[in-house]
């Protein structure tokens, strides 16, 4: 065969097998693919960053711009680094050692430096840790700060402690700018700038004398016209640098870059949006997680608590020992007793007891031991110490999973236990807790759950005189406690004047741990609910000056943490008790402030807390817009009284609002709440009684309102409606049809704990909320009306009315259910079968029934 | 590099999207084959082509030589490609996963072994291979893209042929070839 036959069958074969036509460009469709990068180079246009050939006197600019020295330090170490970059290549021949260090870095798709810098020989250094890829993607660790930076640029900053986006440190600003503006300095700039503008001094040179062994190059750079000096240690094999270090002698301010090399990382470790979602998740409660997020350790060790987790995953603790004290108290020794969730945390022992006999326990004592992982439990019955029965099997139940209350915990293992220790108390060394401390525990269980009869029915099996037994003093605290719950104020000062000198005593003294303010909040709290301020703010002052007694066998160390520990209490007092007694007294944030001696407005203890009289939610400005709002709108009516029931106007002005008051101020009878949304979503929700039988029109106008509505007070909420659905033209008309209509029955099975009982779909906030997750969860529960009201509301909330309604005819009324899911679509009602008949024993027939559906139209 | 190209260039630096555009129809075909190259997936191999735009785009400002904007952007792309196997799940082959019945069709098995061959051959030869028959790109494409003159592109290339009529020849695809 000829050569060319040949070539043309081979030419033929491999166009066949890789070869492909009709590839084309669509420009349009990248654009929209592209956003970001289009934006970003559109901003780049606008900001005039056009190339330029050099960039002489950068390090002058550099130094113009009067940087926090660090910046400059940290500054000067990555020029020196994009120096090497620059000058690669160019150096061949001049010294070939250093142009093999630039050209080896230049090669590295991917590399991190840990930044130390001191302002002075004393100074404490800081440390930033940096993280760059070869596109310039970087990411940096300052502080409490991750700062992500592109093309020079922060994209995002995020804050470890509060997990919110902040402003960025102004230094990471400046070093993520300078390193993407040294990237565009030409060789000769470098040279000018950089090296002092002498050629044949730009290569650092070898300084042999630096370096005791052969395994490490040294190079030093003198800085012309400076004391400043640069070194640069690399690897004699690797040619990679590995050390640079800065040193001014005349100050001792010196920088100290650490660095490292890998393959690269995943994509998302440069994604500020990933790690703004990571934010949301609960992995982000280990601050580990945060700070190091997405990083993989290219040795493959582990970085972080998640990973930890995602390697050992969770185990079953391994039981040692199991019994039952006579009193019916169940304690467990296991070893491996500890487990570390994603986030961080760890949790120990099993956490959960049932028996054969159906009982409910409550775990009131953990602890753990750091020697050999043994953990300790004690668990009692719900009627502890009443209930003598003796089960035959124990069921220790291991539960794993997130601490969030909305989230499914996982259980990990469960043991069958039929052989324990009888009749027996604990082994000492083990448990550190008195028995007696189960039933006060319990007591306090009890109060907590209004059940004031049984708390003090099991106070009364405690002997004793308070000032005699720490049993009978812990009894008498659970008491004050129960006369909090129970509104009787004045008995609970009298009782806490007696307690007074007890608590402050035990206080005192030392106990092997820090001692905790906290037993003071009931007595301060009795004095403040009984009206005597001045009392409670005597009280206050009083336990903050008191100085307990430490051991003195503790270090200075030990001391000044354990008086950490003794303010953090005093904060955690405050944190409980201002927002509760604001509420329960109507005290104001002012009276509240003057008994505790603290600003509550804008104090970081109180964030997030609501106030009696204040709520830090309505300092935002939608919220001083409406008032302001409200107010003009008075103005007006105060001289146009109202024409008929109600009037709209519409918004003249484009602003939010935030309502907290409808009432018009200076106009009895007069109130204003602004319409706002779709008016088809806003005829959806007519008649808040006739969920699932409202039926909007597809015709009806597509409008988008804007308006304020004003009526008399005392107008029906359905009567506004109609109203206001009138007013654009629409009308409420009433028709009875045949609906299918699920008729639901309870099978009167015992129902478990409201708190328990979860939606099908474990909730996940990383997710968006799809069918049979969690889509309102309540700590006081849901009962079935509310329940079945969502699962009609989500069938029919398309506005058609011709989804499924329900009719209760179970009878129930008491809570149900800790969390209500989401029900959309048709898919979901086979899953809503399955989860009210698997949660509730309730099953639905269905039947053809005639209702009334009201049709929102446009007039006829 | 030909003057009109130069001019869209340096409009596309000074901010003229259109000008970018144009360079990125001009260049698709041999980028998509760069990607192509390492991720032997024809639909991956664009989605590395169109990222690859997208990185060059912001980056435009830091070409130093605009003579050299194709390799410049070949170089983004095979970047773009290698993250995309580094970030890629582990995926199991289509041959792992098919049932077994009577085998492919001839076609198919001889295709998939000049592919294989294709795959051996050494990096420089691969590439320039692959931008040759992928789209049938031109010399003067392939050495814009890879930045070689068109005598090394055709030296690459002859070379990479010969090598591949021996691994065929070898495996009795191409038995007749003297």
């Amino acid at each position: 065969m000829k050569t060319d036959d040949t070539d043309e069958k081979l030419d033929s074969l491999i166009r066949s097998a890789i070869g492909r036509d009709k590839l084309s460009f669509d420009l349009q469709q990248w654009q929209r693919d592209h956003p970001r990068h289009i934006d970003e180079f559109k901003s780049q246009t606008r900001a005039g960053k056009a190339p330029s050939a050099s960039t002489p006197g950068l390090w002058h600019r550099i130094l113009a711009a009067r940087l926090p020295k660090v910046a400059v330090a940290a500054a000067l170490v990555l020029l020196a680094i994009v120096g090497f970059m620059e000058l690669g290549g160019s150096l061949d021949g001049a010294n070939v050692a250093w142009a093999e260090v630039s050209r080896r870095f230049q090669a590295v798709p991917f590399f991190s430096v840990t930044i130390y810098m001191k302002d002075d020989a004393t100074a404490e250094p800081t440390q930033i840790e940096l993280w760059m890829a070869q596109d310039r993607a970087i990411r940096l660790r300052l502080g409490k700060q991750v700062i992500f930076g592109w093309d020079g640029s922060v994209t995002k900053a995020f804050d470890i402690s509060s997990r919110q986006p902040v402003e960025p440190d102004g230094r990471a600003a400046i070093l993520i700018e300078k390193i993407v503006q040294a990237g565009e300095v030409s060789l000769d700039a470098i040279v000018t700038v950089v090296f002092g503008g002498k050629a044949q001094d730009v290569t650092p040179l070898v300084n042999p004398n630096a370096v005791i062994s052969q395994d490490v190059v040294v190079f030093d750079v003198e800085l012309p016209g400076s004391s400043e000096w640069v070194r640069i240690w690399a690897l004699r094999e690797s040619r990679l640098p590995v050390r640079i270090r800065s040193w001014n002698p005349t100050d001792g301010a010196t920088t100290d870059a650490v660095f490292e090399y890998s393959k690269g990382q995943p994509v998302e470790f440069f994604d500020p949006e990933a790690f703004g979602k990571l934010l949301q998740s609960g992995s982000a409660a280990s601050r580990t997680n945060i700070a190091y997020a997405f990083l993989r350790d290219p040795g493959g060790k582990t970085l972080t608590p998640e990973e930890m987790f995602a390697t050992s995953g969770y185990h079953v603790p391994g039981l040692e020992q199991v019994g039952m004290t006579p009193d019916g108290a169940v304690w467990i020794i296991a070893a491996q007793g500890s487990n570390r969730m994603p986030n961080g945390y760890l949790f120990y022992g099993f956490g959960k007891l049932q028996d054969d006999l159906g009982r409910q326990y409550y775990r009131v004592y953990g602890a753990r031991r750091n020697d050999g992982d043994r953990s300790m439990e004690a668990f009692v019955p719900a009627d502890y110490p009443f209930d003598r029965r003796i089960p035959s099997r124990l069921i220790l139940i291991c539960e794993g999973g997130d601490y969030n209350p909305q989230a499914k915990r996982e259980i990990i293992g469960t043991i069958a236990v039929t052989d324990w220790k009888r009749g027996q108390s604990w082994p000492a060394g083990t448990i550190g807790a008195e028995e007696w401390s189960f039933r006060t525990q319990m007591a306090r269980t009890h109060c907590d759950r209004k059940q004031y009869d049984q708390a003090e029915r099991i106070l009364a099996t405690i002997a004793g005189q308070p000032e005699e037994s720490p049993a009978a003093l812990e009894r008498e605290r659970v008491r004050l406690h129960l006369l909090l719950h129970q509104d009787r104020f004045d008995a609970a000062v009298l009782l806490s004047d007696r307690l007074m000198p007890l608590l402050e005593k035990y206080y005192l003294q030392w106990h092997g741990f820090a001692p905790s303010p906290y037993i003071f909040c009931d007595r301060i709290a009795a004095q403040v609910l009984a009206g005597r301020l001045d009392d409670a703010k005597q009280t206050w002052q009083h336990i903050k000056a008191l100085q307990p007694e430490l051991s003195p066998k503790l270090s200075e160390a030990a001391r000044q943490r354990i008086r950490e520990t003794i303010q953090q209490g005093f904060d955690t007092c405050l944190r409980v008790l201002v927002p509760e007694l604001s509420h329960k007294g109507h005290l104001t944030t002012e009276q509240l402030g003057e008994i505790f001696q603290v600003t509550v407005k804008g104090n970081e203890l109180f964030k997030g807390h609501v106030f009696w009289d204040w709520n830090p939610e309505f300092e935002k400005p939608k919220y001083r817009n409406w008032e302001r709002h409200l107010a003009e709108l008075a103005e007006y009516y105060k001289t146009h009284p109202l024409p008929a029931m109600l009037e709209i106007l519409q918004h003249t002005k484009a602003e939010q609002y935030g309502i907290r008051q409808t009432e018009m101020p200076g106009i009895p009878g007069y109130s204003a709440a602004p319409l706002s949304g779709k008016l088809k979503d806003y005829a959806r929700y007519y008649n808040q009684q006739a969920v699932g039988r409202v039926r909007v029109q597809q015709d009806i106008p597509d409008l988008t309102l804007d308006h304020d509505v004003i009526v008399k007070k005392g107008t029906p909420d359905t009567q506004i409606e109609q109203l206001v659905l009138g007013h654009f033209g629409l009308e409420i008309v009433e028709i009875n049809e045949p609906r299918r209509v699920w008729i639901a029955r309870y099978d009167g099975r015992k129902l478990q704990d409201y708190r328990e009982v979860r939606a099908p779909v474990p909730y996940d906030p990383r997710a968006a909320v799809r069918t049979g997750m969690m889509s309102a969860s309540s700590g006081g529960g849901f009962d079935l009306a509310f329940l079945f009201s969502q699962l009609t509301y989500w069938q029919n909330n398309d506005g058609k009315a011709a989804g499924p309604l329900i009719v209760d005819q179970t009878g129930f009324k008491e809570k149900v259910s800790s969390e209500s899911p989401q029900w959309d679509g048709t898919e979901a009602l086979d899953l809503a079968r399955q989860w009210f008949q698997e949660q509730f024993g309730i099953t639905f027939t269905e039947e053809t029934r005639t209702v009334t559906t009201y049709v929102v139209q446009k007039k006829r | 590099m030909i003057d009109a190209e130069r001019e869209l260039i340096e409009a596309a630096r000074a901010g003229d999207l259109d000008s970018f555009g144009k360079l990125c129809e001009r260049y698709y075909a041999p980028i998509v084959a760069v990607a192509y190259n390492v991720l032997r997936d024809h639909q991956l191999a664009e989605d590395a082509a169109q990222e690859a735009f997208a990185r060059g785009l912001v980056g435009l400002r830091r070409l130093k030589e605009p003579a050299k904007f194709a390799p410049w952007l070949a170089r983004i792309c095979r970047n773009a490609a290698v993250d995309m196997v580094r970030n890629r799940p582990p995926q199991l082959r289509a041959e792992d996963t098919s049932p077994p019945d009577d085998g492919p069709a001839a076609e198919e098995t001889t295709a998939r072994m000049v592919r294989e061959a294709i795959a051996r051959l050494p990096g420089s030869l691969r590439e320039v291979t692959v931008l040759r028959y992928y789209h049938d790109c031109s010399y003067e494409q392939i050495s814009a893209v890879l930045g070689l003159s068109k005598m090394t592109v055709n030296g690459r290339l002859t070379r990479a042929k010969r090598k591949l009529a021996k691994d065929l020849r070898r495996r009795g695809v191409l038995e007749d070839i003297s």
